[in-house]
C-alpha cells in the first residue's frame, strides 16, 4: 500500500490522525529507553501544554506576554501547598486554581482596553514577579524545601533522571510514571482547548478576535468571553506549572524569565497561530531544535536563532507550518476537502 | 524621619532615574502616537545606545558627553533601518504581528550583543566623575546635572521640533489621522521612519547617560524598557507631557521606596503604580482614547 492510499484511507478525519498520535504517545516508552530522549519528549510534552494554554488566549485575540507568570504561579503555590502537608492532587489544583484567579485580577484591569494594555501589562507582571518572589519568606521556604527534596532524594533512586524523586510526589516514582503522568495532562489540556474552541464559548472568543465591535453586535458579551478565555488559559498554564516543579525538581524566580514567555509564543507561532494542531507542531519542532542546539554546544547562539526564527516566520510565515503541512498532505493523498488531517 | 539631606539626595537620584525613563517614554510614545506600535524592544535599543557610545569612547577617548550625540544618531539611523525592513512589513497585518516582531527584536538584539561583546561589565567613564557640585547641603555629582539638563534640553529641542517645523507639524498630524495626513500631501512612510529614528535616538541617549551614570552589559536594557511601558500607561499612551510627568514621578517615587522598603521593591512599586492608575483612570493620566 503506497503512502497516498494510507493517508486517504487512515486520515480522512482529524479524529483518525489524533487518535494514531495517541496511540504512538501511549507506546513510546516502550520504544525509547534512553533517560535523555525521555525528558526531551517529556519536556515537549510539557510545551505541548504551555502553548496550547497560551494559543487558547491569543484565540480570543488576547496575546498576554507574560505567560511565565503564571506558569511560576502555578509551580511556586503548588509547592507551597505541598510543602505545608496537602496532596499532590490539591496541590496541583490549588496551584492551578491560584495562578487562574491571578489572571482573572490581571484580565480585569485590561480588558476594557487595546491590546497593548494587555501585553505591556502581563509582560511587566512576569518581571515584577521575581522581585515579589525574592522578598517573600514564603515563596524562599518553598525554593529551599524544593532543594532540600534534591538532596533527600539523590540517593534514594540511583535509576531515575538525576535521581529525581521530585519535591512532593513519592507515588510518581520512575521515569516511565512521570511520561505517562505528562502525556495524559497533555492530552487533557489538548482536548479541553479542542471543546472550548468548537464550543459556543469558542466562536464568542473568535468573534472577539476577528472584530471586537461587530462581536459586541452581535450580542457577545465581550468582557465576560474576554475574562473566560484569561481564566482557562491561565488556569491550564498553572496546571503545566505544577507538574513541572516536582519534574523539574527544584524551583526558583528564573521560572518568571522572559524566556519562558517567549518559548510558548514562538512554538505556537511556528506551528499555526490560532489553531488546534499549531502549539502540538510548533512546539515539537521548536523544542527539538532547541535542544538540537543544547547539544551542538550553544548557550548564546540558540536564543539568538530563537529570535531569528520568530522574526522571519513572522515576515514570511505568519501563518506557521499547519497550513503548509495542510497543503503537503494534501496534494500526497489528493484530497482537496476541507477534512483534512490535523 | 530622615535628614533633610538624605531626602534631597534621594530627591536628585530619582530625579535623574526619572530623567532616563522620560527619555525612553518620550520616545516610545512618538512612535506609538505616529505608527500606533509599541515597540518591546525599545529597552534593547537603549542597550545599543549604550554600547555604540562605549565603544567610541573605548576607541576614540572622546568626550562622552559629545560621543552621546553621535550615538544617537548612529542608533537612529539603525532605528529607521529596523521600522523599514522589520515594522513596515507587519504594518496592518494585525497587531498581534507587530508585538511578536518586536519580541524577537529583544532576543536578536540582546543575544547578538552578549555574542559579540560578551557579557562583561562595563562603564563609560566621565571626565566628570569625580567632582561633584558642593551646595553646603548636599553634594550632586556633575554627572547627575549634565544628564538632568541634557534631558531638559532634549526636550525642549522636540518641543520647538514638533510644534515649529514644517516637519514636526506633518508628524502630529499624521499621529493624529495619518489618513487625513496623507491627503494633505504628507508622505506617510516617511513620517514613520522619522518618528522611529527619533525613538530610537532618544533610547541611544538614554542608554548613554545609563552607562556614563552605572555599569552596564547586554541586559541592561529590560528593567528601563518595561518601565518606560509603565510610563507611557500611566501618563496615557500616546501623550508625551504625560509621559514627562509619569516618567519623572515614577523615578522619584522609585527612588523613595528604595529608601523606606529596600531596593527589591523598586519594580514591584511600578507595578502596584499601574495597577491603581489602570484601575482608576484607565485612560492613564492624560491619554484621551482608552
Amino acid at each position: 500500500m503506497s503512502i497516498k492510499e494510507l493517508v486517504r484511507k487512515y486520515a480522512v478525519s482529524s479524529y483518525s490522525a489524533y487518535l494514531l498520535l495517541i496511540l504512538i504517545g501511549l507506546a513510546l516508552p516502550l520504544v525509547i529507553t534512553d533517560d535523555f530522549f525521555n525528558r526531551i519528549i517529556v519536556l515537549t510534552f510539557f510545551y505541548i501544554m504551555f502553548s496550547t494554554s497560551w494559543n487558547l488566549l491569543a484565540y480570543s485575540g488576547q496575546a498576554s506576554l507574560g505567560h511565565a507568570a503564571f506558569l511560576g504561579i502555578g509551580a511556586f503555590v503548588s509547592t507551597i501547598f505541598i510543602i505545608n502537608g496537602a496532596s499532590a492532587v490539591v496541590g496541583v489544583l490549588a496551584g492551578a486554581l491560584t495562578a487562574s484567579l491571578v489572571g482573572l485580577f490581571l484580565g480585569v484591569i485590561c480588558v476594557r482596553l487595546k491590546e497593548w494594555f494587555l501585553g505591556l501589562v502581563t509582560f511587566g507582571f512576569a518581571i515584577i514577579m521575581v522581585a515579589l518572589v525574592n522578598e517573600s519568606s514564603i515563596f524562599i521556604e518553598a525554593m529551599n524545601s524544593a532543594l532540600l527534596a534534591i538532596g533527600l532524594s539523590g540517593s534514594m533512586d540511583p535509576h531515575m533522571f538525576g535521581g529525581s524523586l521530585g519535591i512532593y510526589s513519592p507515588n510518581i516514582v520512575s521515569r516511565d510514571q512521570y511520561y505517562y503522568l505528562f502525556f495524559f495532562a497533555m492530552v487533557g489540556t489538548i482536548l479541553a482547548s479542542h471543546l472550548v474552541i468548537r464550543s459556543k464559548i469558542g466562536f464568542a472568543f473568535a468573534a472577539i478576535r476577528e472584530n471586537q465591535a461587530e462581536a459586541s453586535m452581535m450580542g457577545v458579551d465581550i468582557t465576560r468571553y474576554k475574562l473566560i478565555a484569561f481564566m482557562i488559559s491561565t488556569f491550564m498554564a498553572g496546571f503545566a506549572g505544577a507538574l513541572f516543579a516536582p519534574y523539574n525538581y527544584f524551583i526558583n524566580p528564573e521560572i518568571f524569565s522572559i524566556h519562558n514567555s517567549f518559548m510558548p509564543i514562538i512554538m505556537t507561532i511556528s506551528g499555526g497561530i490560532g489553531t488546534i494542531g499549531g502549539p502540538i507542531i510548533g512546539a515539537l519542532v521548536i523544542n527539538l531544535i532547541w535542544e538540537q542546539m543544547g547539544l551542538m554546544g550553544m548557550s548564546i547562539d540558540r536564543l539568538l536563532i530563537l529570535g531569528l526564527i520568530l522574526v522571519l516566520e513572522i515576515l514570511f510565515l505568519p501563518r506557521g507550518l499547519m497550513p503548509l503541512m495542510k497543503k503537503i498532505i494534501n496534494k500526497a493523498s489528493g484530497i482537496t476537502s476541507r477534512d483534512t488531517p490535523l | 524621619m530622615a535628614e533633610i539631606t538624605t531626602l534631597l539626595q534621594i530627591f536628585i537620584w530619582g530625579l535623574t532615574a526619572g530623567c532616563i525613563y522620560v527619555l525612553m517614554a518620550v520616545g516610545l510614545n512618538m512612535i506609538f502616537g505616529v505608527m500606533k506600535v509599541v515597540n518591546f524592544a525599545h529597552g534593547e535599543i537603549m542597550m545599543l545606545g549604550a554600547f555604540t557610545s562605549f565603544w567610541i569612547y573605548y576607541y576614540t577617548g572622546l568626550n562622552p558627553y559629545f560621543i552621546l550625540f553621535i550615538s544617537m544618531i548612529l542608533v537612529g539611523i539603525f532605528g529607521v533601518i529596523i521600522e523599514r525592513y522589520g515594522f513596515r512589513r507587519v504594518l496592518g497585518t494585525g497587531k498581534l504581528n507587530e508585538i511578536f516582531l518586536s519580541l524577537g527584536l529583544i532576543y536578536i538584539l540582546q543575544n547578538a550583543a552578549v555574542k559579540l561583546w560578551t557579557d562583561d561589565i562595563r562603564k563609560i567613564n566621565s571626565p566628570f566623575s569625580s567632582s561633584t557640585l558642593d551646595l553646603g547641603l548636599l553634594n550632586i555629582t556633575y554627572d547627575r546635572l549634565i544628564a538632568i539638563a541634557f534631558t531638559a534640553m532634549i526636550l525642549i529641542c522636540l518641543y520647538i521640533f514638533l510644534t515649529k517645523t514644517d516637519v514636526g507639524r506633518a508628524l502630529r498630524a499624521t499621529s493624529q489621522n495619518h489618513e487625513a495626513a496623507m491627503l494633505m500631501g504628507v508622505n506617510v512612510n516617511q513620517m514613520y521612519m522619522l518618528s522611529f529614528g527619533i525613538g530610537a535616538g532618544l533610547a541611544a541617549t538614554a542608554g548613554t547617560i545609563t552607562g556614563i551614570l552605572s555599569p552596564f552589559n547586554p541586559y541592561m536594557g529590560t528593567i528601563p524598557g518595561i518601565m518606560a511601558f509603565t510610563v507611557i500607561i500611566i501618563g496615557g499612551l500616546g501623550s508625551i507631557p504625560g509621559a514627562v510627568i509619569a516618567g519623572l514621578m515614577l523615578g522619584l517615587v522609585q527612588n523613595f521606596t528604595i529608601f523606606y522598603l529596600g531596593g527589591a521593591w523598586k519594580e514591584a512599586v511600578a507595578f502596584v503604580l499601574l495597577i491603581i492608575v489602570l484601575i482608576i483612570r484607565p485612560t492613564g493620566l492624560f491619554g484621551e482614547e482608552p
